[in-house]
C-alpha cells in the first residue's frame, strides 16, 4: 500500500471514530457546597419518558432504568426509602428523531405535517436525553445532576443501552471534590 | 503518485475543527465611564435561556455566578449585596446546529454534523441605570454539551479579564 493511500486511511479512520465519539455525550454538575456524605437513602420518584419510539415508549423500559439506578446508588452506600428518603431520585428521558434530508442536514422528524418538511423523512437515528436529578430538602433543592446525549441508529440498541447509561452517569456519584 | 485522496481527508479534518472552533468574543465599553470609581459590586439578574438540561438548571447557574464573583474579586473590585457601586447582569442563550459536509469517502455523499453554541453576555451597570457602561459577549461552539458547559465558566473568566483592573 502506497505511502498516500495509508495516511488517507489513517485520515479517514481518524474522522469515523471522531463521529462516533461525537455520538455519545455525558457530564455531571452538582452542587460543591454540599456534603455528600450525609445522605443515606434515597426514594425514586415517578420517571417521565417522552418519545415516539415504541421501542423506548415501554413500560418495561423505564423499569429496567429504575433498576440499574437503584443498583448504582445501593452500591454507592445509599438505601432505597419508600418515601421521604434523604434523596429524591428525577429520571425524565426524552427521545428525538432525526432525518437525514438530501443535502446531508440531520432535521428532527415529527409526528404529522409538520413545518419545514422535516416529517416527510424516514428515521435514521434517535438521540435521547437521559437526565437524572438528585434533589434534596424541602422545598427541594437540586444537589447532583447528571445528562446523558446517546445516539443510535437502532432504536432498540437504544433502550438496552439506557440502563448502562444511568449506571455510567451514578458512577460518579458520590462527587469527589476537588 | 494521486495525492487527492489525502488532500480531501485532510480538508475535512481542518472543516470539522472549523466549525466546533469558531469561538467568538467582544467587550463594548461606555467611554465616558470612569471605571476607577467603582469599587463594589452585586449580582442581580441571571438569566439561562438554553434548552439543554446541561445548562438550564441552577447547579450550572451556581457555578456561573461563584466564577464571575471571583473573576471581579481579582480584577480588585468587592462584593456588597446591601450598597453596590455596580450591578452585575448575564444571560446565557443556547441553541444547537445541524450542518452537512463532505462524506467520508468518495461517493458516499453528505454526512450530517451537529454543533452546539452558548452566547453569554455579562452587562455591568450603575443600581439606578437601565444601560450598561460594560458588555462583554462570548459565543462557544462545541460539538456537545458537556464540553460547553466546562467551557462557558472559563469563557466569563475570559470575559472579565478585559474588565479594568483597579489598583489594590
Amino acid at each position: 500500500m502506497s505511502p498516500v493511500r495509508t495516511l488517507a486511511l489513517l485520515c479517514a479512520a481518524l474522522l469515523v471514530s471522531s463521529a462516533l465519539l461525537r455520538a455519545d455525550d455525558h457530564s455531571v454538575i452538582f452542587d460543591p457546597d454540599v456534603n455528600f456524605s450525609s445522605f443515606k437513602t434515597f426514594t425514586m420518584r415517578d420517571a417521565r419518558l417522552t418519545s415516539a419510539r415504541p421501542e423506548l415508549n415501554f413500560p418495561l423500559v423505564i423499569k429496567t432504568i429504575n433498576d440499574a439506578i437503584r443498583t448504582a446508588l445501593t452500591t454507592a452506600g445509599l438505601k432505597e426509602a419508600p418515601a421521604g428518603g434523604d434523596l429524591s431520585v428525577a429520571l425524565n428521558i426524552t427521545g428525538v428523531d432525526y432525518g437525514i434530508g438530501p443535502f446531508g442536514r440531520a432535521s428532527a422528524v415529527s409526528r404529522g405535517r409538520g413545518r419545514g418538511g422535516a416529517s416527510s423523512l424516514p428515521v435514521d437515528f434517535t438521540e435521547v436525553t437521559l437526565v437524572l436529578d438528585l434533589e434534596h430538602g424541602n422545598p427541594a433543592a437540586l444537589v447532583w445532576r447528571g445528562v446523558y446525549h446517546d445516539t443510535e441508529g437502532d432504536a432498540q440498541k437504544l433502550a438496552a443501552a439506557l440502563p448502562k447509561d444511568a449506571a455510567k452517569l451514578l458512577g460518579e456519584y458520590p462527587p469527589k471534590k476537588k | 503518485m494521486n495525492k487527492r485522496p489525502l488532500v480531501a481527508c485532510l480538508a475535512a479534518l481542518l472543516l470539522g475543527a472549523a466549525v466546533v472552533a469558531a469561538d467568538d468574543l467582544s467587550v463594548i465599553v461606555d467611554p465616558k465611564t470612569d471605571f476607577s470609581a467603582f469599587k463594589t459590586f452585586a449580582l442581580r439578574d441571571q438569566k439561562i435561556g438554553s434548552p439543554r438540561p446541561e445548562l438550564n438548571n441552577s447547579l450550572f447557574a451556581k457555578k456561573l455566578s461563584t466564577t464571575i464573583r471571583a473573576a471581579l474579586v481579582e480584577r480588585g473590585l468587592k462584593e456588597d449585596a446591601r450598597n453596590p457601586d455596580m450591578m452585575v447582569d448575564y444571560v446565557l442563550t443556547g441553541e444547537d446546529f445541524s450542518l452537512s459536509a463532505r462524506g467520508l469517502v468518495r461517493g458516499a455523499g453528505p454526512r450530517p454534523v451537529q454543533y452546539t453554541e452558548g452566547t453569554l453576555v455579562i452587562d455591568l451597570s450603575r443600581p439606578n441605570d437601565t444601560i450598561p457602561v460594560w458588555r462583554g459577549t462570548y459565543r462557544d461552539d462545541e460539538n456537545t454539551g458537556s464540553k460547553l458547559m466546562l467551557k462557558l465558566p472559563e469563557d466569563a473568566k475570559k470575559l472579565l479579564a478585559r474588565y479594568p483592573q483597579r489598583s489594590k
